[in-house]
This record gives C-alpha cells, sequence and structure tokens, in this order.
C-alpha cells in the first residue's frame, strides 16, 4: 500500500461518523481523567515525609504505642548488637600454613597448654646431671648401695684384656675405699676418691660423679608407664 | 512543544502540560480502541484506565521512546486484558457498516466508499485490523511492533495482507 493510498484511508476513516462520534462525545470522560491528572500533581506538591504524614491525626495513645515500639525495637537492636561475636576475618593461608589465631583467649589457653605439657613430660624426680645440694647428695650415697664392680666395667670399652683386668683392680680397690668411706659418713672423701678413679680408669666410661654412679645402677633406664 | 517535553514537565509537576497532552492524544486514542471494543462505555473504560496509568507513571516514562507510542502501548495492553476477560469481539466495524448499508439508497459517494472499506476491515482478522488502524494513525512498523509486542516480520506481514485487500477496494470505489 502506497502512501497516497494509506492518505486516502486516512482520510476516509477521519470522515467517519464513528470518528465524529468519538470527537464529539460528552465531557464526563474528560473531566475525570483532566482532574485526576490535577489531583495527582496537587497531592505530590503538598505531600509531607511518610512517617511524619503518617503520625499526624493520630490518637495520643496511638501515639504512645507507636514510641512505645519504636523504643523498644532500638533496645532490642542494642541488645543483640552487645551479643554479636565478630567473626574471624578469612585470612588466606600463605604456603598452606595454618595462620595465627592471635587473640588474647587463644594466647591464654596456648599459655595453659604449654605448661600442662611441661609438667606431664618432665624428667624424673632426681637429675644427676643437675646439680642437687650437699645434703641430698649425701643422701643419695647413704640410700642407695654402690654399682658391683662387673657392673661398672660393662660400661667400659677395653682394648686388650689385659686393660680389662687392671681396670677392674683399679676400680675394686676404690669401691672398696668408697664404700669404707661411705660407711662412716666421709661423704667428701669418697668423691675424691672417685675422681681418683675417674682419672686412672679413662676408658671406664664411668660417670662424672660418684652419685651418678650409684644412680645409675639403681634407677632403671626406661620407665615403664604400663 | 514536543509531547515528550510535555509529559516530562507534567512529571515535573507541571498540570497543564498534561492538559494539552490530553488535548492532542484524546480522539485518536479514543477511535483506535473503539474500533476495537464492543460500546462505548467499555471504550471509555479502556481509554480512563490507560490515561489514568499515564497519570501515574509519567516519572517513568522513557524519552527513548515517543509519548505516542508509549500511550498506544499502554491502550493495547489494556484491549488485551479486556479480551481475555470477556473474549474478543467482532468490534464495532459492524454497527458503523450497518449504519452505513441502511442509507445506502441515498448515500453519498464518500459514504459507499466508507462503506467498501468497512467490509474490507470487516474481512481481517483482529491483530491485522489493530496493525492497519495503527498504520493510519501514523505510526512505523517498528512503533507498531513495539505498540502490540509483536516482532517487525509479523506486523508487516499482517498489514501486507490487509493493504492487499484494501487496495482492491480502493481501486474499486476511485
Amino acid at each position: 500500500m502506497t502512501e497516497k493510498q494509506i492518505e486516502q484511508l486516512r482520510t476516509i476513516l477521519a470522515a467517519s461518523s464513528l470518528t465524529e462520534e468519538v470527537s464529539q462525545s460528552p465531557s464526563d470522560l474528560d473531566t475525570q481523567i483532566l482532574q485526576a491528572a490535577h489531583e495527582r500533581v496537587s497531592t505530590q506538591e503538598g505531600v509531607a515525609p511518610f512517617s511524619l504524614r503518617a503520625l499526624f491525626g493520630l490518637p495520643f495513645s496511638a501515639l504512645v504505642t507507636v514510641s512505645l515500639a519504636v523504643t523498644l525495637t532500638a533496645a532490642l537492636f542494642f541488645g543483640m548488637s552487645q551479643m554479636i561475636v565478630p567473626n574471624e576475618p578469612a585470612i588466606a593461608l600463605v604456603n598452606n600454613l595454618e595462620y595465627e589465631r592471635d587473640t588474647f583467649l587463644t594466647r591464654k589457653a596456648l599459655v595453659k597448654n604449654t605448661k600442662v605439657k611441661d609438667l606431664v613430660s618432665r624428667p624424673e624426680l632426681f637429675s644427676v646431671h643437675e646439680a642437687p645440694s650437699k645434703m641430698s647428695r649425701d643422701r643419695i650415697l647413704m640410700e642407695f648401695s654402690l654399682p658391683a664392680v662387673s657392673e661398672v666395667l660393662a660400661e667400659g670399652q677395653f682394648d686388650f684384656g689385659q686393660g680389662r683386668v687392671a681396670a677392674s683392680n683399679a676400680i675394686d680397690d676404690a669401691m672398696q675405699e668408697i664404700s669404707a668411706m661411705v660407711e662412716i659418713g666421709t661423704f667428701d672423701s669418697a668423691r675424691e676418691r672417685y675422681a681418683k678413679l675417674l682419672e686412672v680408669c679413662d676408658r671406664c666410661a664411668l660417670p662424672l660423679t660418684l652419685e651418678a654412679l650409684v644412680l645409675d645402677s639403681t634407677t632403671p633406664t626406661t620407665f615403664d608407664t604400663g | 512543544m514536543r509531547d515528550r517535553a510535555l509529559i516530562q514537565a507534567y512529571a515535573n509537576g507541571n498540570s497543564r502540560a498534561f492538559d494539552e497532552l490530553y488535548r492532542r492524544h484524546r480522539t485518536p486514542l479514543l477511535v483506535f480502541l473503539r474500533r476495537q471494543c464492543d460500546s462505548v462505555a467499555i471504550c471509555e473504560e479502556l481509554a480512563h484506565d490507560a490515561w489514568i496509568a499515564v497519570i501515574n507513571q509519567a516519572s517513568l516514562y522513557q524519552p527513548s521512546a515517543k509519548f505516542k507510542t508509549w500511550l498506544f502501548r499502554i491502550a493495547h495492553n489494556r484491549l488485551v486484558d479486556h479480551w481475555r476477560k470477556h473474549g474478543r469481539s467482532a468490534g464495532v466495524l459492524f454497527e458503523e457498516l450497518n449504519e452505513a448499508a441502511l442509507r445506502r439508497d441515498d448515500q453519498s459517494s464518500r459514504e459507499f466508499e466508507l462503506n467498501q472499506i468497512l467490509n474490507i476491515l470487516e474481512s481481517l482478522s483482529p491483530k491485522q485490523t489493530e496493525a492497519i488502524l495503527l498504520k493510519i494513525e501514523g505510526f512505523s512498523h517498528a512503533e507498531i511492533a513495539d505498540i502490540t509486542s509483536s516482532k517487525q516480520e509479523t506486523v508487516k506481514s499482517r498489514l501486507r495482507y490487509a493493504t492487499r485487500h484494501l487496495k482492491v477496494a480502493l481501486e474499486a470505489t476511485s
């Protein structure tokens, strides 16, 4: 269809009785629509914020109720905010290692754990390598018996049988003297004699102190925790 | 002042801008609806709803489309809603046709032309009728597609079929 034909059709339809009827129709519809349009504009101009508009015209009891509701809601939110524990921030793992949770509580717990572990893994009551008091050292010599010569020799390393025999004689002599000294309570003399034995028998692999020698032969080397 | 400026002025609170818009598009919209609905009352109700939608949604108007296209799309949607609820009628074309037929004895040549045209329009499907009415109203193919929520190719096809019949009728009367 050409534009000329469209125009022709338009003219015909525009001149039809229907078009005339519509254009001359009663103005009730026009009045309603135009009135609605004007009312909308005037409403927008005079509109107050919703919260204020809602409060106007409310009775006093309703206002009190609204105030109470707002106060309680605020209190509820405040209370809930106090219960919120901040989440631990997401920290990327470095080299796939666990990141340090360095907070006050975890640090305190770690210190406590360390103390417990130290207590559990504490070594035996007497440590021969530590330096006990003189009274303690004397008590060790009084309460524990001296080891047999064969036990002392078992710890040593000797190249030839002659060396072992010589060492055995030296140890035997020294242990007899030391035993006598311990019996009469001359503990320092016993220690001095043991020191001389150490000098003589350097291949005997003896403990550094007389107390250590006594305890080593008495205390089991391993604990059976059963 | 262009329609676009008027609707934006109304959205900003100028009620006189709406008066001018209404004056410009009142009759075309009513005619468009009147040719596709059963009665004057229904037609005016649909027009009323369409204009109220314009009033309420003036601030949402997008300047990318012509105001008239927007207005007719709203009206088309109201019309479709009406058809879904009450079924599609044969249209008011019958009434006009009958009036013309009654006056056939003493009709003028223009009335006879009108009679022929309306006969052709009567034989078209409602969608083809709507497309041709919108084309006569001055809308482009793209705008008709926008108003009727159709593809532009579909609109062209409807118009091609409708105009083929109308062309024959117009040539016969001329």
